[in-house]
């Protein structure tokens, strides 16, 4: 008999996510709900099971049937179900499992879809106890449900004892719900609640890596924790709900805002990402029916909130409250999408439902885990007290792709011991309180100690002498053809130390070895420990200024050196020169000196690079010495027949483990001299002569190693440091040396002695991206903290610190310093600990995983992010080779009131690289004093312009000269003069359509008055022109003052009219005809400035800009043009005070200002100009040239800071803008910081790709802006990427096609000097283009006249732009050099 | 006011249906309202007045019962 069913009903929201969840895992009992409800009592089969019938009966979820066609889901109700119920007795079968296996291996059923998603069984488990198995698929359940079931079913029950069934009324059925859930979808509050809900998931950038969890989430597989709170704790946390900070309505409502806050702070702590969302169930029982219905109401919507290090618990709440509120105010039925679910993996669930007692007979309720949950929710946390005992337990159900056995056994403590710090006290930071347990305290210290039993004994010396006695015969060191014994090694260290000791030098005494890579150095090292003092070497190719500070700062009294280094010491320190006294040494009794060297002794002091830009000196100890050395033999193996190369600076404390090494255990060290010039290629001697089978170097020289041919290498023994060290660089010389090559992965900074952590290079084991740096060395421990100097748990990224017996005694002379990194050890205290600043977290093997530097954890727009991360994504796409990421400044904009102006000229302190002195003056000021003399001569008076007007005067044409009339103070007093001087004048304007009314009429009057012919020029191009000119320029004036010479050209070469006057300032031809470089030369007449400054006007005018597209410029591709037609710039000749000039203006022409331009000036579109460059600059375009009018003498300081701070109408220049058709940028992208990806690879890889092959892998806020490639990535002196350098490149270049290159050779690098400081910029690469670096005519010239002076050539100026690449200008002076040489 | 708060805690979201609701019963307390029927009630009280509750000002002081709500109304009235 075919069973009746209603017609087909929809899926709520809520529903189909589930239903989805359950498609994407099928036959997975993820969303089984199980309970086991213990009931004390007898309980009668027969009655209970009618009961259950009647529940059927009476609940219409519980006859729901699912069906899928095509892609359509529906529920059906069917009209009857009649079910028998299961019934088991544990008291008599035998045969049966025990209960709790019978209940979970039911729990873990999968359901049948088309038959109602229910079961049901009672068992029998003792005498008067039963448990009754109820088990609900999600689709049709919730907490509350379960709830009103067991209810219901008790309320049944006693109705079938007591035979009144049908008085026992019916709850509504869900069908009703549906509807209004339905209907709420489409109501119109739906599209804004949807709309809220969309946009506050948008700022979660990812979910939290949960105890740094990369793994990819494939499992439903979760294993379930539960924490008892126990009555105390409890009743103190429902204490804490009144607490005003609190300030709950309810309970429950105040344990939400508890447990959600302590949940947030768990995460935060655990992951380390500060923007996190939290996904959590809201009932949706909106109604008083809605509450008694069975059936899935829950809905799942997001808590976000943002943490950091400064928040206490009680901040926290506070955030929590307000998100709390809004979340209850949005949380709409039917708005909740898998879109808000993937902004969170862990899910919050406070549950206040309980299951009091069945008609008064006690219960104990048990929801029974599945086992499986979705795979999205990596951590649950439900919050529960079924029996309402007051006694509240956390339920945790963590996913096992996530979680490891440690991790399952810790969350719940970690957890706790928040709790507990939150019921301490609520304002205390939520970073202070320890996560971790004693337990795990011990293990994680475990894992990075090798015991602290191994103490080792002596001292290198003391070993290195104990090995010339067992091995006296055996060669030391190889160099060369010379090879040295070990008794021969120790017999001339001894002389050496007998002669030093002769000369005064004692012990802690600091001696600079400033010496080649030769035996020498090792024997002055040797020597110099066998007296008790402290070497400090210092490499060959140290710069002069670096080897005084070197010098300087660690207090030398003797600097060992030979010959031919001898020059580069300066200063009054006490010289050995090896060579020098080789007789008088060795002279010296070979015998020992005697002394006793103390293991707290200084071995020697390393320099390493410091941020100041000032190296520090690291003081190394014997003991620490020892401690490495000690290790590092037994470790590496290190015996009589290891044979190292010494091919690294000395300076740098990777060497000590190739120096001194061998020489402990009775190896040998093979010499390899550094070249006296050029890159150091020891390397590749040291492969091609392959002697060696040991050897230290850094990750940047195994990729070296690669290109050589090395398949018959002898080396077994790598040991790798200085870098981080990548798994595919591991994995290539692993292959190509083959396979009984030993590689070790050695970390350690300098100030803990060569290398304190340690891992062997495993092929499988080590998949990821870096080679994991290991596990801490004998004596040492390292500690992975927090900024609470918290240890965090296994996984959590930490910053790495150090201490034990390798640590560095600190800084020479830096006791500041040695202070803030050699802290005491919060973990062992009575110790100290070294800061390394590096990140590091333990992976599941134990094993360390270095993350790159503390400070190389950036925050942009408030996203926490890892740059290794970014690379170690970027080393993924098959093609890069290498990658490094960097974050380049915005335009660092200094605040207006911090803006100081030039006390002279009033140039702005923003004015790019502008150097103000102690007097706050700035450097353009004080460079002028220096030849101001010389620019004296360009100036000339106004008889010498009369001369030169009158010179071609009497010509055919009409007019003597034209002059430009911009209707402003300064050109029409040019005009009144050129007038009073007898000459013929034609007056021109260019009607830019942006000339004020009163400018206009007073250019009318001024002409009028002084009965003076005058044109207007215009073109239909203008606003063309502004709009280019503003991206060029950003400002208007370049435009306009191009198409005015342009105009003012043509008219006056169809006139024939000779000579074309300009009203510029003084200060503005420095702006664009003068520069200093012009004056540098003693001898340098005016007749040669001149003729620079025209052939800087030819380029000008060939310039591809608007004006060259637009008006025709035919005329000035003919040579003639500038013969026919002279500029001369008036006030070159006149040097008339502002007051005197407009006293004449006033008395002859009665000038006027305008009133109706709001500024100083006659042309409304200047403003725009202003307010655009001081929006892309942060400066007004006007300072530059009004700082020279000051420095001219044409202005005071205060009428040039009035002008250039002048008030902008703002609303008037967004018309003008709208009008001429300028799009405005996002000033805000200049100034915002940007994320770039450098990397080497055979070829350039399209931005879209890299877009794509990152976004795989990352949120979108951590892909950069902008990808740059390169041949190779700068290093620095000691083969690490020079991210520096990196960083300095500007936008423009980052977005050029062309690969950064750096300079090769020295015309490279002088070129390279001379761009930078003429184009304002930190960083050129070889084949940037000079136009597109903003290299104009102007700039030219001061590239030109400086590459001529120091190369002492005559190069043309249109050089440059025929020849606009570092790299093709570099070339041709070479060739031109070269030429040169053989004439 | 008061009696129409009454009428829309009794007719729409209480717990459970009551008879009547004296302006002092503790709504909290008695189990009148839950988290959601304090939001409808807030929801109620916006959509009737000027007044917009922020999240600080729900406290027991001012909502645990419908006199205690009037009275914030009252004090809060644009």
């Amino acid at each position: 008999m075919p069973i009746k069913t209603t017609k087909s009903l929809p899926l709520t929201k809520s529903q189909q996510l589930i239903w989805i969840g359950q498609k994407l895992n099928p036959n997975v009992p993820l969303y089984n709900v199980p309970y086991a409800f213990e009931i004390c009592g007898n309980i009668s089969d027969k009655a209970f099971e009618l009961a259950i019938q009647a529940l059927i009966d009476r609940t219409e979820i519980l006859r729901t049937v699912f069906n899928e066609k095509n892609t359509t889901v529906t529920q059906n109700i069917l009209s009857e179900f009649a079910f028998s119920l299961e019934k088991f007795d544990f008291t008599r079968n035998v045969a049966l499992p025990s209960v709790q296996d019978w209940l979970q291996k039911k729990s873990e059923f999968p359901f049948d879809f088309t038959k109602p998603l229910f079961d049901t069984a009672l068992l029998k488990v003792e005498k008067d106890k039963y448990i009754w198995y109820l088990n609900l698929h999600h689709l049709i359940t919730d907490a509350t449900t379960t709830a009103l079931l067991f209810s219901s079913m008790a309320n049944l029950y006693q109705g079938v004892l007591d035979k009144n069934l049908s008085a026992i009324p019916t709850p509504p059925p869900y069908s009703d719900f549906i509807a209004f859930e339905a209907k709420k979808r489409i109501s119109p509050e739906h599209i804004k609640t949807t709309n809220y809900w969309k946009n506050k998931v948008k700022d979660i950038p990812t979910t939290p890596q949960l105890y740094g969890s990369r793994q990819k989430v494939e499992t439903t597989r979760t294993k379930r924790v539960n924490l008892a709170l126990g009555a105390t704790r409890t009743h103190k946390l429902k204490e804490l709900t009144r607490n005003p900070k609190i300030g709950s309505l309810t309970t429950d409502m105040g344990l939400y805002t508890l447990f959600s806050t302590l949940l947030f702070i768990f995460l935060y702590r655990i992951s380390g990402q500060s923007k996190l969302s939290i996904g959590s169930p809201i009932n949706n029982r909106v109604s008083r029916d809605f509450k008694i219905i069975p059936g899935l109401f829950v809905e799942l919507f997001p808590l976000c909130l943002e943490l950091n290090d400064d928040d206490s618990f009680a901040s926290v709440i506070g955030k929590m409250k307000a998100e709390t509120n809004e979340y209850l105010r949005n949380a709409q039925i039917g708005s909740s999408s898998a879109e808000l679910s993937r902004s969170f993996n862990t899910v919050l669930n406070y549950i206040n439902t309980t299951f009091p007692s069945f008609n008064g007979l006690p219960t104990k309720s048990v929801w029974i885990h599945p086992n499986h949950c979705d795979p999205s929710h990596q951590l649950r946390c439900h919050i529960i007290d079924f029996d309402s005992k007051d006694n509240l337990e956390i339920i945790f159900d963590l996913n096992l792709d996530i979680f490891d056995e440690s991790e399952i056994e810790f969350v719940p403590q970690h957890f706790l011991n928040l709790l507990d710090a939150l019921l301490t006290d609520l304002d205390q930071p939520i970073i202070r309180p320890a996560l971790v347990t004693r337990k795990e305290i011990k293990e994680l210290i475990g894992v990075s100690n090798t015991a602290e039993t191994s103490h080792f004994k002596g001292t290198f010396l003391k070993h290195f002498e104990k090995t010339v006695l067992n091995y006296p015969k055996r060669i030391a060191l190889e160099n060369g053809e010379d090879l040295i014994s070990y008794l021969d090694l120790n017999n001339r260290a001894n002389q050496l130390a007998n002669f030093l000791i002769k000369n005064g030098i004692k012990e802690n005494e600091k001696v600079g070895l400033h010496l080649y890579r030769s035996p020498d150095y090792i024997i002055s090292a040797l020597a110099l420990m066998k007296i008790g003092a402290t070497f400090i070497p210092i490499a060959s190719d140290q710069p002069a200024g670096r080897i005084g500070f070197l010098i300087s700062n660690s207090d030398c009294s003797l600097v060992i050196t030979e010959t031919d280094l001898k020059k580069n010491i300066t200063g009054e320190t006490k010289i050995l020169d090896l060579r020098e006294e080789r007789v008088r040494i060795s002279s010296e009794p070979k015998i020992s000196t005697g002394h006793q060297l103390k293991k707290s002794c200084i071995a020697y002091y390393i320099y390493t690079s410091g941020s100041t830009g000032m190296p520090k000196g690291v003081m190394v100890s014997h003991k620490a010495l020892n401690n490495y050395l000690q290790w590092a033999s037994t470790y590496y193996e290190i015996d009589e027949n290891s044979v190292f190369p010494l091919f690294t600076s000395i300076g740098f404390d990777l060497t000590i483990s190739s120096t001194f090494l061998p020489l402990m255990n009775g190896g040998k060290v093979v010499v390899y001299r550094e070249g006296m010039l050029g890159p150091d290629i020891s390397l590749i001697q040291v492969l091609s002569e392959n002697k060696v089978n040991s050897i230290k170097l850094t990750p940047a020289h195994v990729n070296l190693m690669h290109g050589s041919n090395i398949q018959d290498s002898l080396i077994k023994t790598m040991i790798v440091g200085g870098e981080d060290f990548k798994v595919n660089v591991a994995k290539n010389i692993y292959h190509y040396l083959g396979r009984d090559v030993n590689i070790f992965n050695e970390y350690g900074p300098t100030e803990a002695t060569v290398g304190c952590i340690v891992s062997k290079f495993k092929l499988k084991k080590h998949q990821q991206v870096s080679v994991p740096i290991g596990k801490v060395i004998a004596n040492m421990n390292a500690y992975i903290l927090d900024n609470h100097k918290n240890l965090v748990p296994k996984g959590v990224v930490g910053e790495l610190f150090l201490s034990g017996a390798s640590l560095a005694e600190g800084y020479a002379n830096l006791e500041e310093l040695t202070k803030q990194k050699f802290i005491d050890d919060t973990i062992r205290p009575g110790k100290k600990m070294y800061r390394t600043g590096d990140l590091a977290r333990i992976n599941r093997d134990g094993e360390m995983e270095f993350l790159g530097r503390n400070d190389e954890q950036i925050k942009l727009n408030g996203f926490r992010i890892e740059l290794a991360d970014i690379e170690a994504n970027l080393l993924k796409h098959k093609e890069i080779d290498n990658a490094s990421v960097v974050l380049i400044d915005g335009q660092e904009r200094l605040p207006e009131n911090e803006i100081l102006n030039c006390a002279e000229c009033g140039l702005p302190s923003n004015y790019p690289k502008s150097d103000f002195d102690d007097d706050g003056v700035c450097h353009l000021c004080n460079a002028f004093k220096n030849y101001k003399e010389k620019t004296d001569k360009y100036f000339k008076t106004e008889k010498d312009l009369q001369q030169l007007l009158f010179s071609r005067k009497g010509s055919i044409a009409s007019y003597d000269c034209l002059s430009l009339l911009s209707g402003g103070k300064d050109s029409t007093y040019v005009l009144a003069r050129l007038i009073n001087m007898g000459l013929r004048v034609l007056a021109f304007t260019l009607d830019n359509g942006y000339i004020s009314d009163q400018a206009k009429a007073n250019v009318d009057r001024i002409v009028q008055k002084l009965g003076v012919d005058h044109i207007y020029g215009s073109t239909t191009h203008m606003n063309k022109i502004f709009v280019d000119s503003l991206d060029r320029h950003h400002n208007v004036c370049n435009g306009c003052f191009k198409t005015i010479y342009t105009l003012s050209t043509k008219v006056a070469l169809d006139k024939k009219i000779p000579f074309v006057i300009t009203g510029l300032s003084r200060g503005q031809f420095f702006e664009t005809r003068l520069t200093e470089e012009l004056f540098w030369n003693d001898d340098a007449d005016t007749t040669t400035i001149d003729r620079t400054i025209l052939e800087a006007r030819k380029l000008y005018h060939q310039e591809n800009d608007a004006v060259n597209q637009l008006l025709d410029v035919s005329m000035f591709k003919d040579e003639e043009t500038f013969k026919k037609v002279q500029f001369v710039d008036f006030y070159r000749y006149s040097d008339v005070s502002l007051e005197e000039m407009l006293g004449y203006l006033k008395e002859k022409v009665g000038w006027v200002r305008p009133t109706d331009t709001g500024r100083s000036t006659n042309c409304l579109i200047n403003q725009l100009g202003i307010y655009v460059h001081k929006k892309q600059r942060g400066y007004s375009n006007y300072s530059f040239p009004y700082s020279w009018d000051v420095r001219m003498g044409h202005k005071t300081r205060t009428e040039t800071l009035e002008e250039i701070n002048e008030y902008i109408d703002e609303n008037e220049v967004k018309r003008i803008m709208k009008e001429i058709g300028y799009v405005e940028s996002n000033y805000n992208d200049i100034k915002r910081p940007q994320l770039v990806g450098y990397y080497t690879a055979k070829t350039k890889i399209p931005h879209q790709e890299l877009t794509q092959h990152l976004l795989k892998k990352l949120p979108s806020y951590m892909l950069p802006n902008t990808f740059k490639y390169m041949e190779t990535l700068p290093l620095t002196s000691n083969g690490k990427v020079d991210k520096k350098a990196l960083r300095s490149l500007n936008l423009v270049q980052l977005q050029m096609d062309t690969p950064y290159v750096e300079p090769k050779n020295e015309i490279e690098v002088l070129l390279e000097e001379i761009w930078r400081e003429v184009l304002l910029l930190d960083k050129i690469g070889m084949h940037d283009n000079f136009i597109d670096l903003g290299g104009h005519s102007l700039a030219a010239i001061r590239v030109t006249a400086r590459i001529n002076e120091e190369v002492e050539m005559n190069f043309p100026l249109n050089k440059i732009f025929e020849l606009p690449t570092i790299s093709e200008y570099a070339k041709y002076i070479e060739e031109t050099l070269i030429t040169l040489m053989e004439e | 006011m008061k009696e129409s708060i009454i009428e829309f805690i009794k007719n729409e979201i209480s717990n459970k249906r009551l008879e009547t609701i004296n302006g002092d019963d503790m709504l909290f307390d008695l189990g009148i309202l839950d988290s959601l029927g304090i939001m409808r009630l807030i929801g109620f009280i916006e959509d009737r007045s000027q007044i917009k509750v922020p999240f600080q000002d729900l406290t027991i002081e001012n909502f645990s019962t419908v006199d205690r709500i009037v009275a914030y109304m009252s004090r809060h009235r644009v």
